[in-house]
């Protein structure tokens, strides 16, 4: 039996690395990914585009000006004369966010409660919040300093913030750790998904199936390549993200690893469903895609999952890749182990229990 | 070049597409469906943190900080703690973000007209949300502290507010931003679809079959480019049914703009499609490239999740090329904006461009090869 298994796999890696094509893209495909990915959303806002009416023009409204320009996250690129023209700037992407300052501002200040407009393309949702704090941010320290002026001591409650694991809020230690993670996804996914379907479609499968392969032997030995090829492409991703992107590895590597290929099966079963109910190479792709990002939705990369309503958190508890993330980041980032990470160990070992066994139910139905 | 080859291609991709079920849903309705998913998923976006409390004090005032901090619900409390290891032990398995701890004497130094300090350990691993735990943290200290000013002291301070307003879009997080961005992620379907196509003759070599056909390279790829954009026009129909009668995202633009943008945007794709079916042989390598390096980038570089700093060159570089990165500026443009195809100029040109330029190399790529 293993013998056969064996020969099967063989044969499967044969195939995979005889296009050339294939062998370089499962070698440096995740490679360029990563970089493209890391390289563009690590860095942060720079000098957003700010267009400000400034109708006050006193010594309170240069203040700000000044403020908001001391600002890394936003620029002043135009002072308009009048509001009505902010619609044109805003309207053609030209600026994120317009700055109104009421005529009166200075002399407000004493009495009452002057305001500020800040008026964002609400339409550019991340860069439009971010302009928005920052702006809020450089209002708050002149209202600081102008309160500061008023009553020199005034017995405030100070905030000491103190940030854990990490403390310098580096952006890419989250993105890059949750990129290693869909890495290993996909490819585990797409080798999987489509093994048996391309037998099926080039009519291979049908002289598989007289050979003395039984059923579950043709399963796992479809399976293996699928795993080495993902297990392969984890240390690489790993390596680059803890040597040349930087990433702390806190924890122990033999124990992420083996979490890792928990995940890899469980999303090999995942892979294997697919095959089960595909005809077409064409439909399994699709349905690979649609898996993904439903996938991505509720791994708590794009949204954090407990800002889900209940029943999405419970719903994000079936998909493997919401505890892969919390594993990476448990292991390399807080650097800890299974004493900590044990429910998600667990919840990865029944996923994987599981989907292989649906996949193996559901694939010798097929295959009979 | 013949219409009547070209038509016969087309009818033969049709078959292809309609004759089993699941690859007829595959292309109509699964866009629809994943926008469902993705614009649920991102419509609970809203500020939301854990908090745990080790409050010291225990005072009259500490009480009135929390639940000040705590009323509209942006931090949600988790539980009372009394020690630092049990602080340790909730951030470690992230069942919170933020620990407040209030020490001992907050509100005997704040009556003696002394600051006081309280410490905030924040889970520092999602960085957006931790640094947007800490900003909302530090105002509604602030403000609070404020409110207490006149209890104290008995006198006001000067002090600017900033009124806030969203145009086009009034709550900035709300489904309406999203949407538009996330209709051009699902419309990369087509491109997909037509990639595989593409290479399924290659690899079942029924190419070469149609190679012996009066069939011309060029009539080829056009027939089966009209069935593929023909199907993405109709998937269309449900997402737009979606996003207006479900969503209620007003369509401020002509539906006719966005029709003629979209066919831009289907070509535009497709270019990468035929890019890649050129150089692989099989259709999983044809998947693993426009999943890995077209679709995923697409994704993460539309802006649509994270903020994308475009003073990087290479990020620059790789936006201007992805398709994706254009059209949202433009779905956004018709949805939202209303604006017409002059004011959007702009993207529309740099995605033609895109678009036309991938078209091109890939026809002079695919002739050379054929011959």
């Amino acid at each position: 039996m293993f013998n056969r298994i064996r020969n099967l796999a063989i044969k499967e890696l044969i195939q995979l690395t005889r296009d050339v094509f294939m062998l370089v893209l499962i070698i440096i495909g995740p490679t360029l990914e990563l970089v493209l990915v890391a390289r563009a959303t690590t860095q942060g806002f720079h000098h957003l585009p700010v267009v400000v009416v400034d109708q006050d023009r006193s010594q309170t409204s240069r203040e700000l000006i000044a403020a908001f320009n001391n600002t890394e996250e936003i620029q002043i690129i135009a002072f308009l004369d009048s509001p009505d023209q902010i619609d044109r700037w805003l309207a053609e992407n030209d600026a994120v966010l317009a700055v109104t300052i009421p005529p009166g501002l200075e002399a407000d200040l004493a009495t009452g409660l002057p305001q500020v407009q800040l008026i964002v393309d609400g339409t550019r949702s991340a860069s439009a919040a971010y302009a928005q704090g920052a702006a809020i941010g450089a209002i708050n320290a002149v209202t600081a300093r102008l309160a500061g002026l008023n009553a020199p001591q005034l017995p405030t409650i100070n905030v000491r913030s103190q940030v854990r694991y990490n403390p310098t809020f580096n952006i890419s230690f989250f993105v890059i750790s949750a990129q290693l993670g869909f890495i290993v996804y996909q490819v585990a996914l797409i080798v999987a998904s489509l093994g048996l379907t391309r037998e099926r479609e080039l009519g291979t499968l049908e002289q598989l199936l007289v050979t003395p392969l039984q059923r579950i032997e043709l399963i796992i030995g479809k399976a293996i390549p699928a795993l080495l090829v993902a297990a392969l492409d984890f240390v690489i991703v790993w390596l680059i993200v803890t040597q040349a992107f930087g990433l702390p590895m806190r924890g122990s590597f033999p124990l992420l690893f083996g979490l890792s290929l928990l995940f890899i099966i469980a999303e090999i079963g995942w892979g294997l469903m697919i095959s089960a109910i595909s005809h077409t190479q064409q439909q399994a792709v699709l349905f690979v895609f649609v898996l993904a990002l439903t996938d991505v939705s509720f791994s708590g990369y794009t949204v954090p999952v407990e800002r889900l309503p209940q029943f999405m958190q419970w719903l994000s508890q079936l998909f493997p890749m919401q505890h892969y993330l919390q594993i990476i980041r448990g292991v390399m980032l807080k650097g800890t182990d299974l004493s900590t990470l044990w429910p998600q160990a667990l919840a990865m070992m029944a996923l994987a229990i599981l989907s292989g066994g649906v996949a193996m139910f559901a694939l010798r139905r097929r295959l009979d | 070049m013949s219409l009547n080859r070209l038509f016969a291609m087309a009818r033969k991709e049709f078959h292809h597409v309609t004759r089993d079920v699941r690859t007829l849903l595959l292309v109509t309705i699964a866009p629809a469906f994943l926008l469902v998913i993705l614009a649920y998923v991102f419509a609970f976006d809203v500020d939301h943190f854990n908090l745990i409390v080790f409050d010291q004090d225990r005072s009259q005032l500490s009480r009135r900080y929390i639940s000040d901090l705590t009323g509209d619900g942006t931090f949600a409390l988790q539980a009372y703690v009394n020690s630092y290891d049990e602080i340790d032990q909730w951030l470690q398995i992230g069942q919170a973000k933020v620990a407040i701890v209030i020490p001992l004497g907050l509100a005997a130094d704040l009556q003696a007209h002394r600051p006081a300090n309280v410490q905030a350990v924040i889970d520092g691993v999602d960085a957006l949300a931790g640094g947007q735990a800490i900003t909302q943290l530090e105002a509604r200290t602030r403000m609070f502290s404020l409110n207490l000013l006149p209890v104290i002291k008995g006198q006001p301070a000067g002090r600017i507010e900033a009124r806030n307003l969203a145009w086009y879009n009034p709550s900035i997080k709300s489904l309406n931003s999203m949407v538009p961005g996330l209709v051009a992620v699902v419309l990369t379907m087509p491109a997909l679809a037509f990639a595989i196509s593409l290479t399924r003759e290659k690899e079942l070599g029924s190419f070469e079959g149609l190679a012996s056909t009066p069939i011309r390279g060029l009539e080829y790829l056009i027939g089966k480019m009209i069935t593929y954009v023909g199907f993405g026009l109709l998937s269309m129909i449900p997402l737009l049914l979606v996003t207006t009668f479900w969503f209620h995202i007003p369509l401020r633009g002509s539906l006719v703009v966005l029709v003629a943008v979209t066919i831009v945007y289907y070509l535009a794709t497709f270019g990468v499609s035929m890019l890649v079916a050129n150089f692989v042989k099989s259709q999983q390598a044809a998947m693993l490239f426009m999943i890995l390096l077209f679709f995923i980038p697409s994704f993460f570089l539309s802006g649509l999740i994270l903020p994308i700093d475009t003073s990087s060159p290479i990020t620059r570089l790789s936006g201007e090329f992805l398709p994706a990165t254009h059209f949202i500026v433009i779905a956004r443009g018709v949805f939202l904006k209303g604006l017409d195809l002059v004011e959007m100029r702009a993207p529309l040109t740099t995605l033609t461009v895109v678009g036309a330029a991938g078209l091109v190399l890939s026809l002079v790529i695919f002739r050379k090869r054929i011959s």
